[in-house]
């Protein structure tokens, strides 16, 4: 999943960044109003962390330009002010949800995650699929009960295959979800995280949960047996 | 309505008088008719009286007399019980005649016999017991045939008769007076009830609007057009009293929300910065810095306190200044000395353009301070690689010193010039990064205040801004020993505020309080 932090505090905008890359999503950071623009309207982010004083171009007229461009990435308003009238007229300008500062870094991670899930139609904070159980509120994976140990990247990979179940899905698809504009994707990285994934949860002679479909991409299915008629 | 009620206290009053009115006038009234009836009804007795008497003649016989008069006059019931009394004296006090004669009687005679005029008409009591009314007229006629008086006749004639008639009529009149009055009065207080409550609603309304009001609801403006001229003054009054309110409510309310926003985002990133290290600790090479940026971040929020510490103790209300003579050049070179490296490394210099030496009259760590935030000022809102003009001028014929410090920056506009002492106020809504708070100017405003001195800002063109000072020139005559146009009994140190004359200790206390503060501030220059 893909995050756009866009906060003018450099120590703020570090922080959260470096927590939300721990927790497996790829994460850009703007310090202000137009290049938060440039990012949300160039990229398509799952979730984009807005605050509302930037500098250049305040938050609001940024959420504005967003919605107008079409983008339909869930906003996460941030901001120190805190009186009904500003919350209200953030949501109004098309905010998906609003954090008042100081926040519990957990919060902050909950509503990202609550924002993605809502982004991709999924209420459940808990996806499985044939013994595969992923919680996205604790960040745990498990396989018929017992415990998988992913690191951020697979993580997020995994979690991206099951919000988009029996659908192929692209390398270009999972890189621009997965990996930041810091980190210069090559196509053999996400291969190679997808190879790294299939050791992880599969099991010899069993069907991959990951299914690669030549010329178009991977996808993951809820049908074992489809699985293997492809 | 309450029993201290203009409202309450008007109609009682108003009653009590109408009660004293209906009173007075109902007695009146009885008097006059009671004087009436009396008078139409001692007329009629003395018509009675005089045709009796013309009927008696003297000398004649008494019992055939009185039995002609009683034959004469059947109407007088002299023969019938509850009938009338007459009785004729003699001017020596001896009874000559008195009808009815069987009956052995003796009408009572006024208190004071009529020894002059024509008649005389008393209260009496009848024989018989009845309260009655009496008339004693003269009974002989004098040779010319004028009507008899006392002092010409030898014979008077009292005619009596029962007065329970009258009483009656009387006590009639009295009850329907009081009955009339009594109604009246009832309704009257009816009437001043309605009247005041309708005369004073505009009164009760407004009062009713002014209880209404609360911190809430300090936008509300009572509507002048519809009251009543007496209202009218202090409805306008209050309207511009809470507006004044309402601004300065505003103003707490925003100098609030600032401080808390200024406050948050600090807290924002120790927090995230604490709990993200807590759960992913750094690794050994980057503690260094994530520590240096926790006290980047701490020492920025301790800036805003101490900025807020510091606009707290310059109210003029704390704030004591000692005025001295002081060089007012080294203490520009002494704020400026804080600021230029900040300033250098954004490509920023400034150009002196003043004397050697100029003595104002000031409080030196006061002035220091002002300074202080005037250069911060500068230095981080100068537009980068420009130069700083700092400008000082003695005016001799006033004995002025002008300051004036100009720096290129062409964000600002007209309108901004007048937001730019409000606290927290910023060009750039963002708190960008630097230690600047919004609060620099605001404490130059309370600093001026204290000095004394005039402080003014302009674009004199489209993309420069200047701060100009006046400040009070100190003309060293000796050393230093005295200043020009300042009391000599004052010395050196001339207290600013009058109500602290005197008054060593709390001055010393204010002075300490800016020590401290230049002292955090690391702005004392280390003269005093």
């Amino acid at each position: 999943m893909r995050v756009l932090v866009v906060e003018d505090s450099i120590h703020l905008s570090e922080s959260v960044a470096r927590g939300l890359r721990k927790s497996g999503y790829a994460v850009d950071v703007a310090h202000d109003g137009a290049a938060g623009l440039w990012h949300a309207t160039s990229h398509d982010y799952d979730v984009i962390v807005l605050d509302l004083m930037l500098p250049s171009m305040d938050g609001l007229t940024v959420l504005s330009r967003i919605r107008d461009a079409g983008r339909q990435s869930h906003v996460l308003v941030l901001t120190a002010r805190d009186t009904v009238d500003d919350r209200v007229r953030g949501l109004r300008t098309g905010a998906d949800d609003y954090l008042i500062k100081p926040f519990a870094f957990d919060e902050l991670l909950a509503r990202v995650e609550a924002l993605v899930r809502r982004r991709h139609v999924a209420k459940n904070p808990v996806l499985s699929l044939r013994g595969l159980r992923v919680d996205t509120a604790a960040r745990k994976v498990t396989r018929d009960g017992m415990p998988i140990d992913l690191p951020a990247r697979q993580y997020a990979l995994l979690e991206y295959f099951l919000l988009h179940l029996d659908t192929v899905v692209s390398r270009s698809d999972i890189e621009a979800h997965l990996y930041d504009a810091l980190v210069e994707p090559m196509s053999n990285v996400v291969d190679a995280t997808v190879y790294a994934l299939r050791k992880q949860i599969d099991r010899a002679g069993e069907p991959s949960f990951i299914q690669t479909r030549r010329g178009m991409g991977y996808v993951m299915t809820r049908d074992a047996q489809q699985d293997q008629s492809t | 309505m309450t029993a201290h009620s203009i409202r309450s206290k008007l109609v009682k009053r108003l009653s009590l008088v109408l009660v004293i009115v209906a009173v007075t006038t109902n007695t009146a009234l009885y008097f006059y008719l009671r004087d009436e009836i009396l008078e139409q009804y001692d007329d009629s007795l003395l018509t009675e009286a005089r045709a009796v008497a013309s009927v008696w003649r003297p000398g004649d016989d008494k019992e055939q007399q009185a039995a002609a008069i009683i034959r004469a006059f059947p109407q007088l019931k002299f023969d019938k019980p509850n009938g009338d009394y007459l009785k004729v004296v003699h001017r020596d006090g001896s009874t000559v005649l008195h009808v009815p004669p069987a009956a052995d009687h003796e009408l009572e005679r006024p208190r004071n016999w009529p020894t002059s005029g024509r008649r005389r008409s008393y209260d009496l009591t009848l024989p018989d017991g009845r309260d009655g009314r009496a008339v004693v007229i003269a009974v002989e006629v004098s040779a010319h045939g004028s009507v008899p008086r006392f002092e010409q006749s030898e014979h008077s004639l009292i005619l009596a008769e029962g007065r329970q008639e009258l009483n009656e009529t009387l006590a009639h009149l009295a009850w329907v007076l009081v009955i009339l009055g009594a109604g009246l009065t009832a309704a009257s207080i009816c009437m001043v009830v309605i009247g005041v409550r309708r005369g004073l609603r505009p009164l009760s309304d407004f009062s009713e609007s002014v209880g209404r009001l609360d911190a809430d609801s300090l936008d509300y403006r009572f509507p002048t057009d519809r009251l009543p001229g007496e209202l009218r003054p202090i409805s306008t009054r209050l309207n511009e009293l809470l507006g004044r309110l309402q601004s300065a409510f505003s103003r707490e309310r925003r100098f609030t929300e600032n401080v808390a926003h200024e406050l948050r985002t600090p807290l924002a990133e120790l927090r995230s910065m604490i709990e993200v290290a807590m759960k992913w600790p750094p690794e050994p090479a980057e503690l260094s810095q994530h520590h240096n940026s926790l006290l980047e971040v701490v020492k920025r929020m301790s800036a805003v306190v101490q900025q807020l510490l510091a606009l707290l103790r310059s109210d003029p209300a704390r704030l004591v200044a000692a005025f001295e003579p002081v060089d007012l050049i080294s203490c520009l070179r002494a704020a400026w000395s804080s600021h230029e490296h900040a300033a250098r490394r954004r490509g920023v210099g400034i150009a002196f353009e003043c004397p050697e030496r100029q003595m104002v009259v000031a409080d030196a760590d006061v002035l220091l301070s002002l300074l202080d935030n005037l250069f911060g000022n500068a230095a981080a809102y100068a537009t980068s690689q420009t130069m700083i003009k700092c400008v000082v001028t003695a005016d001799d014929a006033d004995q002025n010193v002008h300051f004036s410090l100009a720096n290129a920056n062409a964000d600002l506009t007209d309108e901004d010039l007048g937001r730019l002492e409000e606290p927290f106020w910023r060009k750039d809504a963002a708190r960008s990064p630097g230690d600047r708070s919004g609060l620099g100017l605001a404490l130059v405003r309370e600093y001026a205040t204290a000095l004394n001195v005039s402080c003014r800002y302009s674009k004199p063109t489209q993309d420069r801004f200047m701060v100009e000072l006046t400040l009070l020139s100190a003309q060293l005559t000796s050393a230093g020993s005295s200043m020009g146009g300042l009391p000599p009994s004052a010395g050196n140190r001339i207290v600013h505020n009058p109500t602290y004359l005197g008054v060593g200790n709390r001055m010393a206390r204010a002075s300490t309080t800016i020590a401290e503060e230049g002292q955090a501030r690391g702005l004392r220059s280390g003269r005093r």
